[in-house]
């Protein structure tokens, strides 16, 4: 693979690790929200 | 005596804001998007080849914001733990495990961006030379730290637990800091809680500082949900054991 395929590659490990991480907590504090009524959301 | 009345089901729970957002993470996630836009741009397309790194320096832009994150990431773990075994609150708990695991999830990153630079500059994906070795143990410690919240336990005994393992972890993350100036090897020299490379300037000090202050911005926007996501996590699992009660105070007034 050439340099700039090995940098392209970094960048995509780094944006799609962190982004598909990120996306991942969305979903379940979507999800879990529906467990929990809104009253009992105080995040303390 | 109290009765515990059944919590609504999904489909029948009361409405209201959807998800762990609020204004605050709004504000933050539009900060950071304008932050990896400029990151993008100045990191791939304006900022020229250094003398030395050349072209990978491009790597170095992902490879110096993940690593700080992650150091940010381990050391509120072991203030979140300490204070936690202090003040024995849920809220250190959850603050602790949160930071943890974003920690986990940029240093691995970085490890990987890490592996790919030294490809192109030494040829190979991985060498056990200080700065690497003590870097896999501390990400494979944390790992530890994640697995063990996930042993089944009380929460009082989860919670000292990964606090007692938090405070031991983070022994870890001077040494890995320090590992290029107490041992030879062939990583290079500090960058991080150094000075940037005196020779870096212009766009490229701009590239590496729009990097450095989108990771953290990230960072603290993940938090934020990571922490409420845990939250109603405990939230969720109180809701499963008040139905529990309830269907047996049920029961009970059937016979």
């Amino acid at each position: 693979m050439s340099t700039t395929g090995y940098i392209v590659l970094a960048w995509v490990v780094t944006f799609g690790g962190i982004g598909g991480y990120a996306a991942a907590v969305i979903r379940r504090g979507r999800k879990l929200s529906a467990q929990v009524a809104p009253e009992r959301r105080r995040w303390m | 005596m109290t009765t515990v009345t059944p919590s609504p089901r999904p489909s029948e729970a009361p409405t209201g804001p959807r998800g762990t957002g609020s204004r605050g993470t709004k504000v933050l996630g539009g900060a950071a998007l304008v932050g990896l836009a400029l990151t993008i741009v100045y990191g791939l397309f304006i900022s020229p080849p250094d003398a030395q790194l050349g072209e990978t320096i491009r790597i170095i832009y992902m490879h110096v914001p993940t690593v700080v994150v992650a150091y940010v990431s381990f050391i509120i773990t072991a203030v979140s733990s300490a204070m936690y075994l202090w003040k024995r609150t849920e809220f250190w708990d959850l603050l602790g495990s949160s930071a943890a695991e974003i920690g986990v999830v940029f240093f691995a990153v970085t490890i990987v961006d890490g592996a790919l630079w030294g490809k192109i500059t030494w040829g190979v994906f991985w060498r056990w030379e200080p700065r690497l070795t003590t870097s896999a143990v501390l990400l494979l410690m944390y790992i530890g730290y994640l697995a063990v919240r996930a042993i089944p336990a009380d929460t009082r005994t989860r919670a000292t637990r990964s606090a007692v393992i938090g405070l031991v972890a983070v022994v870890n993350v001077p040494i890995v800091h320090k590992a290029v100036d107490w041992w030879r090897g062939l990583h290079q020299g500090r960058t991080v809680l150094s000075t940037i490379d005196p020779e870096m300037g212009g766009t490229q000090l701009f590239a590496m500082y729009a990097s450095l202050a989108t990771g953290l911005v990230v960072f603290a926007w993940l938090l934020i949900h990571r922490f409420r996501t845990a939250y109603l996590t405990e939230r969720a699992a109180d809701v499963g054991l008040d139905d529990a009660i309830a269907q047996r105070q049920a029961e009970g007034a059937e016979k």
